[in-house]
């Protein structure tokens, strides 16, 4: 019998971790979450009924998917994990949301912005203090105008 | 006969035409800005569009979305780089035209064939949805739910790899929409005790964090792993073959026929969208050469297919928004939250409850398309300068409009932070290739599809036997099933819708 290439077998990895996952997170929907945060009553459906379906197919579905990838009928996809700058981003828009809850948006801007361009690789300072400068003068005028 | 009329005239207002222009303009800016493509731009655009009356603001968001394909082709024709991924197809022959010294004149084309595509597209709209409209008045809830479910299944089968988490993601959407007040009961739902959950999760919020912001983190990610190669813009020439005759053009409009239906024809369908569209009519356009012809070389009825039919597919995506309430493409679920905000459900009814507005928005499209061919044709040059903006600005500055104007919209940090939580569902649904616009599409369609499911049970008193009496439904549910089985054996796709 063939064995199968280390490559095969992380993607067979990813497939049950992907798989596990979702269907972990489904049934502590379906047990927990869904009965704990909706209430009974209605007529020809129930208020949990929909959310506990949706959640149901969607696992269901997530499941098929995966029988279907390990049978090979579906080539695994290959997509590099490089998420490193898009993560420094999302950590930077978080920080960013918080700083809304103690300034001005236009401050807010002034100070978003520079480390945004930094972490896309511009340097160039000029560029830097002139992009910012407009962009928070039209969100200025733009809080401004709404009041 | 008169709520045509006056819709129309509606259409010719000041404040209409500067919405329309405006929107054009934003449009065309967008799409030749290399990283911003129409999903993104018609989300980051809604707010701007809460401040206009109804007709203005959804003239305003299609002239983005039709400018916004248009223009798509100016980064694909300079750069060899697809500002949207229905205009890879126009990098094929547009790309060698303008390193042979044809660019202004590929432009050209590409903007004639986008005009000429939607112009059409416009008129079969305008002819078609409302014997549609009216045929779907007859459908019970039992059959508007059988439209929904195949609806998704073609959207979710066409717009992932697989079918499977295609429509995962819709059924997820559908799950985000059951949030806040159940309609029936009045009781609180998924709220978490949250406050500002009980009017559920705003379209706002879902839109932008979904298609804009996500979208720039998968860009910061492929500009950061590959960034784009300098330089590589081609001058236009001036002295060199830039002009597009009459001869010539004459010798395109088969090729811009043919374009045009197929464009309509995909629009129609729930899901396929205008990447599909793209390459099915250069794909036709190529079978049908001639000798002589040079696709995949410079040849210009490539760019006339390529962009032609990806314009003709916006307007024909909105004949199931208006003849049957169920957003064909993501442009068409992006109007849908434009409609509702000005208390307007696009539907069947709505040819009857609100007949002048249709028919403004229809007079405000074909304004739209006047605008795309004036705009385009004096622009030509100064927007493709645009294309040399780096995404070190564009990346920030978009990221910025997003989560600083969502706050000044709602003036809520709790929205803001739910708008990036989104964003981030939606940046992790990529990178697995779940569906984001299937996702979208689930969300906006949820509450109708809910109110349709529990008049179905209510008809049915329980019992599945009674199904039988609605045959049109089994059939429409039964499709649902073939087009799901026939999806699973058809890997493929982006997404596109």
């Amino acid at each position: 019998m063939e064995a199968a290439s280390p490559r095969k077998n992380n993607a067979r990895l990813w497939i049950f971790a992907e798989t596990g996952l979702l269907c972990a997170l489904g049934l502590i929907a379906i047990f927990w979450l869904i009965p704990a945060e909706t209430t009974g009553g209605g007529i020809g459906l129930t208020p949990s009924a929909l959310p506990i379906v949706c959640v149901a197919t969607a696992m269901s579905l997530v499941v098929l998917d995966a029988f279907v990838r390990l049978l090979g009928w579906i080539a695994p996809s290959e997509t590099p994990l490089h998420a490193a700058p898009a993560l420094r981003v999302i950590a930077l828009c978080v920080i960013g949301a918080g700083l809304l809850r103690f300034m001005n948006p236009a401050l807010c801007t002034a100070l978003l912005l520079p480390p945004l361009m930094l972490l896309l690789g511009e340097r160039r300072i000029v560029r830097i203090v002139t992009t910012t400068a407009i962009t928070a003068a039209i969100l200025a005028a733009a809080l401004a105008w709404r009041g | 006969m008169s709520a045509m009329l006056v819709g129309f005239s509606d259409a010719l207002r000041p404040d209409v035409l500067l919405s329309v222009f405006v929107g054009i303009l934003l449009g065309y800016v967008i799409g030749v800005l290399p990283g911003l493509n129409r999903p993104a731009a018609l989300a980051i655009a809604i707010p701007l569009s809460y401040y206009m009356n109804p007709v203005a603001a959804v003239g305003f968001l299609i002239g983005i979305a039709k400018a916004s394909g248009a223009g798509g082709a100016t980064s694909a024709i300079m750069l060899n780089i697809p500002g949207e991924p229905n205009a890879v197809v126009t990098c094929l022959d547009g790309y060698p035209m303008a390193r042979a010294g044809k660019a202004e004149k590929a432009l050209k084309i590409a903007l004639y064939g986008s005009v000429i595509g939607d112009i059409l597209a416009t008129i079969v709209l305008i002819i078609a949805a409302r014997p549609l409209a009216t045929a779907a008045l007859h459908f019970g809830p039992l059959e508007m739910t059988g439209i929904m479910l195949i609806s998704l299944t073609f959207i979710a089968g066409l717009s992932s790899g697989s079918v499977f988490k295609g429509m995962a993601a819709g059924a997820l959407g559908v799950l985000a929409s059951t949030i806040g007040i159940d309609a029936e009961t009045a009781t609180p739902r998924l709220t978490f005790g949250q406050v500002e959950l009980m009017d559920g999760i705003p379209l706002l919020v879902v839109t932008v964090g979904m298609l804009a912001l996500s979208e720039m983190f998968i860009q910061v990610e492929s500009y950061r792993t590959s960034p784009p190669s300098q330089g590589v813009l081609p001058e236009i020439v001036p002295s060199q073959d830039r002009a597009l005759g009459w001869k010539e053009f004459l010798h395109l409009t088969p090729t811009i026929g043919r374009s045009s239906a197929i464009g309509i024809g995909i629009g129609l369908l729930p899901g396929l969208g205008p990447t599909i569209a793209s390459f099915a009519s250069y794909a036709y356009a190529k079978r049908a050469a001639r000798p002589g012809d040079q696709f995949g070389q410079g040849e210009p009825k490539g760019v006339a297919a390529a962009e032609t039919a990806d314009n003709a597919v916006v307007p024909a995506s909105l004949i199931p928004l208006f003849a049957l309430g169920i957003p064909g493409s993501v442009s068409a679920a992006i109007l849908v939250g434009a409609f509702t905000i000005h208390g307007v459900t696009p539907g069947p009814r709505m040819f009857e409850t609100h007949a002048r507005l249709v028919y403004g928005v229809y007079g405000a499209m074909l304004v739209a398309s006047i605008f795309l061919l004036v705009v385009g044709r004096f622009g030509l040059i100064a927007f493709a300068k645009l294309t040399r903006v780096p995404a070190t600005i564009i990346i920030p500055v978009v990221i910025v409009l997003c989560i600083v104007g969502a706050y000044i919209e709602s003036r809520s940090v709790f929205a803001v932070q739910l708008m990036i939580g989104f964003a981030i569902v939606a940046y992790v649904m990529h990178r697995f290739g779940y569906s984001r616009i299937t996702f979208l599409i689930g969300f906006i369609v949820g509450p109708l599809f809910e109110l349709s499911l529990r008049q179905s049970l209510i008809l049915l008193h329980g019992s599945p036997a009674a199904l039988l009496n609605y045959p049109f439904a089994i059939a429409l549910m039964l499709g649902a099933l073939v087009t799901l089985v026939l999806f699973v054996g058809w890997p493929q796709r982006t997404e596109s819708a």
